[in-house]
């Protein structure tokens, strides 16, 4: 899977937001707020190809969380993007 | 830990200072239109308008242009200027005007967005259609609006 390249983070109003910004448009009819955490996997995935075990390695890595937390945090993270439409598999 | 994406409320005005800034730099900014007074031509968390940056000399009458207005931000008609301010008017409101100074102008809208897909872009025949019936809906609604007024005084009386 792959985040797709039409979305990006910005800071609106003091929070971490994803927008769909193209380079002459940035919508904010639809935008989804992050945590530092999420914006920190965000920017470490974005523009290349990712599986989940991807994220819970950077999870466990950065984080130092146990596998099964991990495991769960990933999965609910790529949930939540696949639920938004902001990845492409 | 928390990876969870959240459910945010930006409160308006940093909003808009966000979008004003985005303008700034160039960029056209999809707004989702909250509010009723330019019903029907936009509908309140319905409708998106595309929104560029604009200057007051730009303006031509007809216009829905987004303008600072006593601290806020407010979307609406253009009509023309008044000793050197830009008069607006909702196309929702019945007697409801607003004055302008020209700096105070930040963006017009160029295209409106439906739920359904459906694009009206600014100056088309689609777009005076709608401005048209937008419009008369308001002409008709004002005598309706003046007479409820005018039976509210009486009953006080």
């Amino acid at each position: 899977m792959r985040i797709k390249s039409e979305y990006k983070i910005r800071k609106i109003a003091g929070e971490n937001v994803i927008v769909a910004a193209g380079a002459t448009n940035v919508n904010t009819t639809s935008i989804i707020s992050f945590n530092s955490t999420s914006v920190e996997l965000w920017n470490a995935l974005s523009g290349r190809e990712f599986e989940v075990a991807d994220v819970v390695a950077i999870i466990m890595g950065d984080y130092g969380q146990s596998e099964e937390v991990a495991s769960r945090d990933a999965a609910a993270w790529v949930e939540k993007l696949r639920e938004a439409k902001l990845i492409e598999e | 830990m928390s990876l969870n994406t959240k459910q945010i409320t930006i409160n308006n005005d940093f909003f808009f200072q966000s979008v004003e800034e985005m303008l700034e730099q160039g960029l056209s900014v999809d707004i989702k239109v909250k509010g009723l007074s330019m019903r029907p031509f936009l509908r309140s968390e319905v409708d998106s308008a595309k929104l560029v940056k604009v200057s007051a000399e730009e303006l031509v009458r007809g216009d829905v242009v987004l303008f600072r207005n006593h601290g806020h931000h407010t979307l609406h008609r253009y009509y023309g200027t008044r000793e050197g301010k830009l008069i607006f008017k909702g196309d929702g409101n019945c007697r409801l005007t607003e004055l302008v100074e020209p700096a105070d102008i930040v963006a017009r809208v160029v295209s409106i967005m439906r739920p359904d897909g459906t694009v009206t872009d600014y100056g088309t025949k689609d777009w005076q259609r709608k401005s048209r019936r937008s419009l008369w809906c308001k002409a008709l609604r004002t005598p309706i609006f003046i007479a409820k007024q005018i039976v509210k005084k009486i009953i006080r009386r």
